[in-house]
């Protein structure tokens, strides 16, 4: 947080910057379709070839019939948190496709057997002796050492040899250019660059929102995306690809394939307030901020994308049966709004799938699962409730009542009384007592 | 119906049907950003990608190759590829041989030596197509005379960059040369050696691509 708001230092810049990033996203979308059809075709006049994919499980067919077709056996892979949302590892090893994760992080989570923990930071989740113990225990000929230069070292001897043999790269991707048909990758340790250059087949996954017209909306995006995420004034590496190996050319793969994932982004699109999910950049502040997920940490959440981008994306692409309560462990404190990069106002979206999720079902809902969390009971409950508090007559009778029968309130209260003593409406009211003291 | 048409027949159906201006980003940069002279870009470029661990020697045309050999002796290194299709490549290689230092060149593809370019070269030569002041960084247009994995794969990677071409901005480097007329096969922007902080938040140099990054700024007179 702190090296975020050092790469912030003037107010005005930040905010300029911001309603700038915004307007990027908001144009960018309003033109969704259309900047879909002109990237495509952009991109296959230089080669690349474009797949669509509705859903995860098209997406995983696309990429293994790819691999098939090449006979590959091994697949390195780039940061990609579409990759994670579709499960591609899952898929590609049960087609007997070894896919790699590359970036250290993932490969650390990968080799522990976990998932990652945050979207930029996957293994923040560990300290440096769990890692240390990992390689000593997973990597052959590995001693124990918890010095992080010799860790590092250890996994890019090892991933190195993978760059080597790959049949296969895969990445994820920051920015597709339409105008120029270019996919931007935005990383610090080089494996995406390495996934995009050394094997044969380069394939490309990403959400059909990350899209931008014209190659000069690129830099403010970009700047906001690397200060807001790790509070780098720029990342590493900038790497932008428009095509395969030409002829002439002696490295960079032969092949280069985009697929284009839906998976429940259209939903949120059809509707004006929701859209305004799809204007992330993943840069992974709200989660930073954020003062539930900095104590549960990420894989408290149960999805891929955790923290409040999670609560407010996930419920597209899985549904609100499955997310119904994500948006009600919010405090509503707001933070996230504050310092999202592009102003998506996720409080005010985490409201909007409290009302999806839990009012009653109806016709024409703009949400899959919309109402899977509503309950008579709880309802009318509520409808009581604020009754009780909107009329004082009601109010007074209803905590005389409460204060006088306080000896029916049960000692065992369910999942309440098992760490905490049981709650009973006091003797006294307030009333009473301040009538008392004159 | 396939994928592609019923995701594009969705979004049609629910697009807002009013067009949202076209962002001002020149506008932006306009009031956001100043203009420096060559000296200033130089300075502030040098300054920034050396917080972020580059190495940054001024060399001259008369110096530059001087230079290069001293720093290749005192890393302990004695082999470097270069490229037999550019002046400053065969500036090394007429000189360099005949020094003991080793110059593989990169004349074939990529498939022929895959493992001697991972297992066996230290240390890479190429030049930078410009620069960006604002954030420190290299772009490079990698080309059939100086390929991509020339920059990536040797641990030490040498670039050689013309003082005269740092512009002030990302978006200033663009305008001014045209890029949205169409882009190479792969360009790039680098703004340090290669880095993680993926353990512990712990900074380390040297993930996957070079540990280290030497830039060699070229100007007529040394400063």
């Amino acid at each position: 947080m702190s090296k975020r708001a050092a790469q912030f230092p003037d107010a005005e810049e930040l905010e300029s910057l911001r309603t700038l990033g915004e307007s990027i996203r908001q144009y960018n979308l309003a033109k969704l379709p259309t900047l879909l059809v002109q990237l495509e075709q952009n991109l296959s006049r230089n080669g690349i070839q474009v797949h669509w994919a509705e859903t995860p499980d098209e997406a995983n067919a696309i990429i293994l019939g790819i691999c098939h077709a090449r006979h590959a056996k091994l697949m390195v892979k780039g940061k990609s948190m579409v990759s994670e949302e579709i499960e591609l590892n899952h898929a590609a090893e049960a087609a007997g496709i070894g896919a790699l994760e590359s970036d250290m992080g993932e490969y650390i989570v990968q080799l522990a057997g976990e998932k990652p923990s945050h979207i930029i930071m996957p293994a923040i989740h560990k300290t440096k002796e769990e890692i240390a113990r990992l390689f000593a225990d997973k990597v052959e000929g590995v001693d124990y050492t918890d010095n992080v230069d010799a860790l590092i070292q250890i996994g890019r001897n090892v991933l190195r040899q993978k760059f080597l043999e790959a049949d296969i790269g895969l990445s994820g991707v920051n920015f597709a250019v339409a105008e120029t048909g270019t996919l931007c990758l935005v990383e610090n340790e080089g494996n995406g660059r390495m996934c995009t250059t050394a094997p044969p087949v380069h394939i490309a996954i990403t959400g059909i929102e990350k899209i931008v017209e014209k190659l000069e909306h690129v830099p403010p995006l970009y700047s906001l995306l690397t200060r807001s995420a790790t509070g780098q004034n720029i990342s590493t590496y900038f790497n932008m690809i428009s095509s395969p190996r030409k002829a002439g050319e002696k490295d960079g793969p032969s092949e280069v394939h985009l697929v284009l994932l839906d998976n429940g982004r259209s939903q949120a699109y059809a509707d004006e307030q929701l859209r305004k999910t799809l204007q992330c950049i993943r840069c992974g502040a709200c989660m930073n901020h954020c003062p539930v997920y900095t104590r549960i940490g990420g894989h408290a959440y149960g999805t891929t994308y955790p923290g409040p981008i999670g609560k407010i994306i996930s419920p597209h692409m899985l549904g609100l049966e499955a997310t119904s309560t994500m948006a009600t462990a919010s405090s509503l404190c707001g933070a996230c709004g504050e310092v999202c990069p592009v102003k998506i106002p996720i409080p005010e979206l985490l409201m909007r799938l409290r009302e999806e999720a839990f009012t009653a079902p109806h016709a024409n809902p703009s949400m899959v699962g919309q109402g899977a969390g509503y309950s008579w009971l709880m309802t009318s409950v509520w409808k009581g409730w604020a009754a009780v508090y909107r009329s004082p007559a009601l109010y007074g009778v209803a905590t005389w009542l409460g204060s006088r029968l306080s000896w029916l309130m049960p000692s065992k209260q369910g999942a309440w009384t098992s760490v905490r003593v049981p709650l009973k409406p006091a003797p006294k009211r307030l009333r009473d007592m301040l009538k008392e003291r004159g | 119906m396939s994928a592609r048409d019923r995701i594009l027949s969705k979004l049609r159906a629910t697009m807002p049907s009013t067009v949202a201006a076209l962002p001002d980003v020149a506008g932006w940069f306009a009031t956001h950003r100043v203009v420096e002279s060559a000296t200033d870009k130089a300075s502030r470029f040098r300054a920034c990608i050396e917080l972020a661990h580059a190495e940054v020697h001024a060399v001259t045309p008369a110096n530059w190759l001087t230079t290069l050999r001293e720093i290749l002796r005192a890393k302990g290194l004695d082999k470097i590829l270069v490229s037999e299709e550019t002046t400053h490549g065969c500036a090394v290689l007429d000189e360099f041989p005949a020094q003991g230092v080793d110059c593989p060149v990169y004349n074939m593809a990529i498939e022929a030596w895959k493992t001697e370019m991972f297992n066996a070269t230290p240390a890479s030569l190429t030049a930078a197509r410009a620069a960006i002041a604002e954030t420190g960084t290299l772009i490079l247009w990698p080309d059939a005379a100086e390929p991509r994995l020339m920059s990536l794969v040797p641990p030490v990677h040498f670039v050689l960059l013309d003082a005269d071409k740092i512009y002030n901005t990302f978006f200033e480097a663009m305008q001014a040369e045209g890029w949205a007329n169409g882009l190479p096969t792969n360009s790039l922007l680098i703004s340090g050696p290669s880095k993680t902080a993926d353990i512990q938040q712990t900074l380390a140099y040297g993930a996957h691509g070079p540990k280290e990054l030497v830039v060699l700024l070229l100007t007529e007179d040394a400063q």
